[in-house]
């Protein structure tokens, strides 16, 4: 049992409040924590039943935890330490973990979402600083600037829920009804990205600090989501907000 | 009549509340030409009041300003120094840019900042990195 969970094979939402019982299959740790690396959402923390009130160093679990260096699995093992969750609690969490992985990572349930509900999936998905920022610039209008482009805001929504190891962005909108991020490096320098209507990002980096007297290098570029991160990649995700 | 405005001289962007970052400082969208823009971003020159300040000055650009445009209280004028706007484009994006007064009827302050690229975020991000927190101005008293 030392690194070992183990889940019910219910649906997950005829699985809350039911017992972990002897129809069990086992999930290691491990893979679940591989699991927990790989693009996941921070998932809906639904309240527990407590029946079997274990900790996870009553299961031999601390050390299994995962490092904190990571948000997500940093939040779950917050739950999992500070909130002192039995046995089925955490089973029934990693059903629901699982059930919203499925549900939000997939770009094409984004594509038809309002943006009422993209915004809505976003604040779901443990994203809230940047749920409650759109919905403040959703609520100001200028009379010579353009509503949010939908097909933007899915763009960006998207982008996030993909890379959401990265730093949290500087979001504004664009007098054409673009979502624009930013990301500012003190000494690395400056990125804005445009997320287009049609899903390509239009990108500009200017590396190295500003200041009036120095010329600093650009990258400039138009491309797919997918495409425009890999040129990007080492800046977003060493950034930091300022 | 149109002519360039000094170099020691200050202008003024309003920026909506939707390209304030939340650091408070303006976002390249805020500098960003637009087709329809004439290509020239419109700003005002504070000096064109005489002011003992840039204070005061703002005092008079916020009353022109808004006898033209609904300026929002969540939004702020960015000021950005003349000489300082010219140079930085100069070195970091090779382009001679031009800020000239542009007087239109009743916005006697009215100015322009052309000679740069439209739907272009890099002399946007250019001016937008000039712009610290303590150089934007509220829009109401």
């Amino acid at each position: 049992m030392n690194n070992v969970l183990t889940s019910t094979q219910t649906e997950p939402d005829e699985s809350f409040g039911r017992r972990a019982d002897s129809s069990v299959e086992t999930i290691r740790f491990g893979e679940l924590q591989a699991s927990l690396k790989q693009d996941m959402p921070t998932p809906p923390f639904r309240p527990v039943t407590l029946i079997n009130p274990q900790t996870p160093d009553m299961l031999g679990l601390r050390d299994q935890v995962p490092a904190r260096d990571n948000r997500t699995t940093a939040h779950f093992t917050y739950t999992m330490d500070t909130h002192n969750i039995p046995l089925t609690g955490r089973l029934e969490y990693l059903q629901s973990v699982m059930a919203y992985k499925q549900q939000f990572l997939d770009a094409n349930t984004i594509a038809v979402m309002g943006d009422t509900e993209v915004i809505d999936a976003l604040e779901g998905h443990g994203l809230v600083a940047i749920a409650n920022r759109l919905k403040y610039l959703y609520g100001i209008t200028e009379e010579d600037e353009e509503d949010v482009k939908l097909n933007s805001l899915r763009g960006f929504a998207v982008f996030v829920i993909k890379n959401r190891n990265v730093h949290t962005p500087q979001i504004t909108i664009t007098d054409d009804g673009l979502i624009q991020a930013v990301w500012k490096h003190p000494q690395q320098g400056t990125l804005v990205m445009d997320f287009h209507e049609s899903g390509d990002i239009a990108f500009t980096l200017l590396y190295g600090r500003w200041d009036q007297e120095t010329e600093r290098y650009k990258l400039i570029g138009e491309l797919p989501q997918d495409q425009a991160i890999l040129h990007v990649k080492d800046f977003i995700y060493n950034s930091i907000r300022t | 009549m149109i002519v360039d405005i000094d170099d020691a001289d200050h202008v003024a962007r309003y920026c909506s509340p939707r390209k304030i970052k939340e650091d408070g400082t303006p976002a390249p969208g805020a500098f960003r030409l637009r087709d329809c823009d004439n290509c020239c971003l419109s700003v005002n020159w504070l000096e064109c009041f005489r002011g003992q300040s840039i204070v005061d000055n703002i005092l008079h650009v916020r009353s022109e300003l808004c006898q033209h445009h609904e300026l929002r209280k969540n939004g702020r004028l960015a000021v950005l120094n003349v000489g300082k706007v010219k140079r930085a484009i100069k070195i970091t994006n090779k382009l001679d840019i031009n800020v000239k007064r542009s007087p239109r009827n009743n916005h006697r302050s009215h100015a322009c900042i052309g000679g740069y690229p439209t739907n272009n975020n890099e002399v946007a991000m250019t001016l937008s990195e000039m712009v610290g927190v303590d150089d934007m101005y509220n829009t109401t008293s």
